[in-house]
C-alpha cells in the first residue's frame, strides 16, 4: 500500500501542469490557405501546418506499427465541402524491437481541396474551422489536439485568384504529396513482382531521368495484413526494395490491391512520393 | 472432416502470421513460459497458470493509451468480470527501465486489481513480438495462444458501438467455441525494448 503524501500528490500535480507546458511546445498548428481570399465555385487548397519540436515526430495516415495517426476534422460553412486529406510523402521510423513507424519530423503541412459554393456574398467574410488531433512521440509520447480556424474575405468572382503569402509553402508540400506512379508527371517507373500466397514481394523503382536517393517504402496495409520485413537495395540510379505481407490469423483477404507509397529524393534534392498498388493475387484464369 | 479442414486451414494461417519471427510466439502454438516479478516483488510464472485461462496486457504508465485505459477501467473492468470465470489478468511492463517501484506506483494510481509484471529487459516482450501498449494476448487452458492483437476496435477512443475483441474471445471461449477472431493489429504506443 502506497502512502499518499500530501508531496506525493502535488509532485502528479506538478508533473502534469509541466507535461501540459510541455505539450504546447512539442506541436503548434495553424491553418493556412494558397489564396487571400475567397472566390465562388473557385476550388483552393487549405493546409494544417504543423511545427513539431526537434526529435519527436507525429503520425502518417498509417501509423506503423504503432502510434496513431494525426486526424484532422473540418467544420466548414453550409455550401463549402473539402476534399480527403493529402498526405505527404512520411518518412520512416525505425525503433528498437524492429518496430517500424511512418511519420513527419520538424515540420509537415497535410493539405485538403475546399470548394466553396456558387453563391457568396462580396465582401462577406467566410470561417473555416478545423480539430486537428495527433500523438506525438520520441521517448514517450503526448497526446494532443487543437482548434483552427481561418477567416478570408469572398472577393470578386471574375477577378484573377489572388495568391496569399502562404502559396508557396502550400505549393512546397503539395510537391511531396505522392502521385499515381502510373501518371505522366510520375519521375519513376515501378515494377512489382509477387503475389498471396506465399507474400514474398519485389518492387523495383528506376528513375525516368537521372537518379534517386534515399528510396523508402511506406505501405498502406488493410486491416487484414501485416506488412513487413521491409529491405531497400539502392542502385546506381534507383532501388529494389523486397517486402513480405501475410493475412493476420484468421482473417480473409478482401482487397484485390494494397497500396504502397514509395518516397524518394530527387536529382533536385527534393522528397517526392508516387503510389503503387500491389496486385495480391496473380491474375485468375479464364 | 470439416474440422480436419479447419484445423489445418488455422494451421496454416498460423504459419503464414507472425512468420517475421521464428521460435516466437503463434497463434494456435502454445504460449511462450516466462517468469518474471511482480510490483511487490514476487515471482509469477506463466506456468502457476496451467489449465486455467490467461490475458496477457502489454502496459506502460508512461504511454497515455494505457493511461486512457486504466482511468477508464477498461481493463480492470474486464478482469474484475471474468476473474470469477477463472479468467487470470496480468499487466507486463516491458519498458527499458521500468522497475518494480514504477510498476507499484501504477498499481497504486490505477487502482489496477492485477499485477504488473516486470519485464524491463523486454525479452518477454520479444517472445511474444509485443509491438504497443496496450497489446492484448489470450492463453487458454490448454496453453496455447489463442487471440493477439488489441483490446478493441476503437484506437482514438471516441467509437460509441466498438467491439473489445478480448471480452468477445473470452466470451467465445468459455462457451466452448473457438475464437472467432483470432488476431488483430494492436494500437497504441510502442514498447519501449531495450535495445
Amino acid at each position: 500500500m502506497v502512502r499518499i503524501t500530501t508531496g506525493f500528490i502535488l509532485a502528479l500535480c506538478l508533473s502534469a501542469a509541466a507535461l501540459a507546458q510541455e505539450d504546447r511546445d512539442l506541436v503548434q498548428a495553424r491553418m493556412i490557405a494558397d489564396i487571400a481570399a475567397i472566390q465562388p465555385a473557385q476550388p483552393f487548397t487549405v493546409g494544417i501546418h504543423f511545427t513539431i519540436k526537434p526529435d519527436w515526430h507525429v503520425y502518417w495516415k498509417h501509423s506503423g506499427d504503432s502510434g496513431m495517426p494525426t486526424s484532422v476534422k473540418f467544420n466548414l460553412p453550409k455550401g463549402f465541402t473539402a476534399s480527403e486529406l493529402h498526405w505527404p510523402v512520411p518518412r520512416a521510423f525505425s525503433q528498437p524491437g524492429g518496430l517500424r513507424d511512418y511519420g513527419y519530423e520538424n515540420a509537415v503541412v497535410l493539405l485538403a481541396s475546399i470548394t466553396p459554393p456558387a453563391t457568396l456574398k462580396l465582401g462577406a467574410n467566410v470561417t473555416l474551422e478545423a480539430h486537428a488531433e495527433w500523438l506525438v512521440c520520441h521517448k514517450v509520447c503526448l497526446p494532443g489536439d487543437q482548434k483552427l480556424t481561418l477567416t478570408l474575405p469572398v472577393g470578386q468572382p471574375d477577378a484573377a485568384p489572388q495568391q496569399s503569402e502562404f502559396a508557396e509553402l502550400v505549393n512546397e508540400w503539395l510537391a511531396r504529396v505522392p502521385v499515381d506512379a502510373k501518371s505522366p508527371s510520375s519521375p519513376v517507373k515501378v515494377e512489382v513482382h509477387g503475389q498471396l500466397p506465399p507474400g514474398e514481394f519485389k518492387v523495383i523503382v528506376q528513375p525516368k531521368r537521372d537518379f534517386l536517393r534515399d528510396v523508402a517504402l511506406c505501405p498502406l496495409p488493410p486491416d487484414s495484413l501485416t506488412v513487413g520485413q521491409i529491405e531497400v537495395h539502392p542502385d546506381p540510379a534507383g532501388a529494389t526494395i523486397t517486402f513480405k505481407a501475410s493475412l493476420l490469423a484468421g482473417a480473409k483477404l478482401k482487397e484485390p490491391t494494397i497500396p504502397i507509397v514509395i518516397g524518394f529524393t530527387d536529382p533536385a534534392d527534393q522528397r517526392r512520393g508516387v503510389v503503387v498498388n500491389v496486385p495480391l493475387r496473380s491474375e485468375p484464369k479464364p | 472432416m470439416q474440422s480436419f479442414a479447419l484445423f489445418a486451414s488455422l494451421i496454416i494461417a498460423a504459419a503464414s502470421t507472425m512468420s517475421f519471427a521464428a521460435d516466437k510466439a503463434a497463434i494456435g502454438q502454445p504460449a511462450p513460459g516466462f517468469s518474471l516479478q511482480d510490483q511487490t516483488g514476487k515471482t509469477v510464472n506463466l506456468s502457476d497458470f496451467k489449465g486455467q485461462m490467461v490475458v496477457l496486457e502489454w502496459f506502460n504508465p508512461g504511454c497515455p493509451v494505457t493511461v486512457r485505459h486504466a482511468k477508464s477501467g477498461t481493463m480492470k473492468d474486464l478482469a474484475g468480470k471474468y476473474k470469477g470465470q477463472g479468467v487470470v489478468w496480468l499487466g507486463i511492463n516491458s519498458t527499458a527501465g521500468a522497475d518494480n517501484a514504477t510498476n507499484q506506483k501504477a498499481v497504486a494510481k490505477f487502482s489496477l486489481n492485477y499485477p504488473v509484471l516486470n519485464d524491463s529487459t523486454s525479452k518477454v516482450a520479444k517472445a511474444y513480438s509485443a509491438k504497443t501498449t496496450p497489446h492484448m494476448y489470450i492463453i487458454d487452458k490448454s496453453g496455447s495462444l489463442v487471440y493477439a492483437g488489441a483490446i478493441d476496435s476503437d484506437s482514438s477512443g471516441g467509437k460509441a458501438d466498438a467491439t473489445n475483441y478480448v471480452a468477445k474471445a473470452l466470451d467465445e471461449l468459455l462457451a466452448g467455441k473457438a475464437v472467432s477472431t483470432p488476431e488483430t493489429k494492436a494500437y497504441g504506443c510502442a514498447v519501449k525494448y531495450a535495445d
